[in-house]
């Protein structure tokens, strides 16, 4: 049997937009930004302390480490916010869908339409490394900056004039992660294939194709090990560990029945959420699995509403977002 | 094929050269007390509110799906905004996208039937092309060095409406000449003179497959005329055939014709009669790619005859013609 839960066991909340994207605060707090273009943010027992608009659409949100900004990514720019929603700096230039501060909250590297931009910390611009289309994701390797777009990833030592090292694929990639032990990254593409590269190997590159659909969420375990993926209504992990996932079979986890649009593994990697178009939010313990086994969902939540994202706030609560604006946490287990 | 209803939100994509008079439609139509909620894509200006309208800025990003296919290529910056759009909670009656004057129309088309995304909840209803009267000759005739397309010639090609505008700038001969060159191209898009771009807007907007039955009907001279052009100029075929169509005859014959001639063939649409089927089947591609949905209940007095029409380069009337009688159930 399958457990199921139909309602959260958190508090609920809603923000008048429909969800693009979450960031948790350090403090438990939550962002949350709006397709119409909201900023929400609200308090760890789901009060909104703070919402106001800043464009005709966000695309990302991101709370910095130390929780003093949160930076959100809008259809035509960048807006860096301080921890309680007072404007810091506002840059146009285009699309931006991703937004990553350093692991110490000193820079910030965002999509800018064609570009991938590092900031400081006030908004300044540190660095740009032009793309010949726009910039979908960006990441950070170590001190370097990574960026997807048509054709492949670049990777930009953030110092002016020195050259990308270059991740080629012939393609639109979507959607990146970086494995947090930085050895590999990988790109879900508009051609539903998963491409994965070996970060300073060149030439070793592995393709995974066999997915329904193009590939918009991804994201790698805390301990680099494993590797979740949308593309269609399943999500499909495969195992980093030893010498890699080539020519091995992936786990299936199947509990949705539209498109996966967010994942979010939990703190200690034991746990990994997803949510789709269809308004389920599901949680698996993936490593209890083995591959090519079914596996059964630890918890479920279901809406009738496309939900669009997932996060983490402590080791065993996840908040969820959906289209009709509703913020929910959920204890799992 | 689908078995319900089509209740997807209607695409208009505007296409003409640069003075055409595109972004004055674009307005008008923005201006016009027409009651629906309208979001544009175009090129022109940054995102503004107009009233009860959502106007967004693109621009140009064409991506190759596929190793350099001309038939695989998709407009990345539309998967993307019109992503975000439908993740909205405002729904759009219609959605407008203007594209660029020298834009080929094609990978924008392609959007339409690559993205799964897309094609679930959007629906190309119509290319419609505005052409300066006063000028358009010049650009169909200008001559292209080997290998480069005439824009203007596909954005022609691709219509499945001409707004033929500045009409009060040319002589009606001129107009006559321009109506003239306008069909040996493209015989399957009505033409509609105006002048500022001033139009009813149900000839332009949410017009879908009607069109399509309207050219057929009113223009029996297409459905004979054989034109036997072997050289590299684009041309249409159109017929009416009586009968019930066999779908998988039909979807083997299709998916055979559009993968080896989808290149020379722009566009393809259709109005069938499938057997056992008490609706309209209807039909449309863009070179290699094809989809279909149900349309209207057939009438019980009205014959249940099938339309085809097929613009591009090397058609073969005869040999479609056949292939597509071949395709009826009692073949």
């Amino acid at each position: 049997m399958t457990p199921t839960a139909t309602a959260f066991n958190g508090w609920a909340a809603d923000v008048d937009d429909a969800v693009a994207a979450v960031s948790p605060g350090p403090d438990g707090r939550i962002a949350v930004a709006g397709s119409e273009g909201s900023l929400t943010l609200l308090s760890p027992t789901g009060e909104v302390e703070v919402r106001q608009t800043l464009s005709l659409g966000c695309l990302a949100v991101a709370w910095s480490p130390a929780g003093d900004r949160i930076a959100v990514g809008c259809i035509d720019g960048i807006v860096i916010v301080d921890g309680v929603g007072h404007q810091i700096a506002r840059h146009r230039g285009g699309w931006c869908s991703s937004l990553v501060w350093s692991f110490d909250g000193a820079r910030l590297a965002a999509g800018m339409g064609k570009s991938s931009v590092v900031y400081g910390a006030d908004g300044a611009e540190l660095f740009r490394h032009d793309r010949d289309s726009t910039v979908t994701t960006v990441g950070w390797i170590n001190r370097r900056v990574a960026s997807a777009a048509y054709g492949g990833v670049h990777v930009c030592h953030v110092s002016q004039g020195a050259a990308a090292d270059v991740l080629p694929f012939t393609g639109s990639l979507l959607t990146m992660a970086i494995s947090p032990d930085r050895r590999w990254a990988a790109s879900g593409n508009q051609d539903a294939t998963l491409h994965v590269w070996r970060v300073g190997k060149a030439g070793e590159e592995l393709s995974m194709s066999g997915y329904p659909t193009k590939i918009t969420a991804l994201a790698f375990s805390p301990d680099s090990m494993l590797l979740a993926s949308g593309g269609g209504q399943d999500v499909t992990v495969w195992d980093f560990g030893g010498r890699g996932p080539r020519g091995s079979t992936p786990r299936i986890l199947a509990a949705h029945r539209q498109s996966v649009t967010g994942l979010a593994w939990s703190p200690r990697g034991d746990m990994l959420a997803a949510v789709a178009d269809d308004g389920c939010v599901a949680v698996w313990e993936p490593r209890a699995g083995s591959p090519g086994i079914p596996l059964d969902v630890l918890d479920r939540l279901d809406r009738s509403v496309p939900a669009s994202a997932v996060c983490w706030v402590g080791s065993d609560r996840l908040v969820a977002a959906w289209a009709d604006g509703t913020v929910a946490t959920h204890r799992v287990g | 094929m689908t078995t319900t209803i089509d209740d997807r939100v209607p695409v208009t994509v505007i296409t003409g050269f640069l003075g055409s008079g595109k972004t004055t439609l674009v307005n008008r139509i923005l201006t016009e007390n027409h009651g629906r909620r309208i979001a544009v894509i175009e090129n022109e200006f940054g995102e503004v509110g107009i009233d009860d309208a959502l106007v967004l800025d693109a621009e140009e990003e064409i991506f190759e799906m596929n190793n350099g296919c001309i038939c695989c290529t998709v407009r990345g910056d539309l998967i993307r905004i019109l992503g975000a759009l439908m993740r909205r909670r405002d729904k759009f009656d219609q959605i407008l996208i203007e594209t660029t004057g020298l834009a080929d129309p094609a990978p924008v088309a392609q959007t339409f039937f690559v993205d799964d995304e897309i094609r679930d909840r959007l629906r190309l209803d119509a290319i419609v092309t505005v052409v300066d009267a006063a000028h358009v000759l010049d650009h169909l005739n200008e001559i292209k060095p080997e290998g480069v397309e005439n824009e203007s010639v596909e954005q022609v090609a691709f219509a499945d409406r001409m707004l033929l505008n500045k009409t009060d700038l040319v002589s009606e001969e001129q107009l006559a000449a321009v109506e003239n060159r306008l069909r040996s191209i493209n015989r399957g898009a009505g033409i509609v003179r105006t002048q500022n771009a001033k139009v009813d807007l149900a000839q332009v907007l949410d017009i879908g497959a009607f069109d399509l039955q309207r050219v057929l009907t009113d223009d029996p001279a297409f459905l004979e005329q054989d034109d036997h052009q072997h050289d590299q100029s684009v041309s249409s075929v159109g017929f009416l055939i009586d009968g019930d169509v066999d779908v998988e005859k039909l979807n083997s014959w299709l998916g055979e014709l559009l993968a080896s001639k989808g290149v020379d063939i722009f566009r393809s649409k259709g109005i069938l009669a499938l057997a056992g089927q008490d609706r309209q089947y209807v039909f449309q591609g863009v070179h290699m790619l094809f989809d279909g949905t149900e349309g209207r209940p057939w009438g019980e007095q009205e014959s249940r005859t099938n339309r085809m029409v097929f613009i591009g380069r090397h058609l073969d009337r005869e040999a479609l013609e056949a292939a597509f009688r071949a395709c009826l159930v009692d073949a």
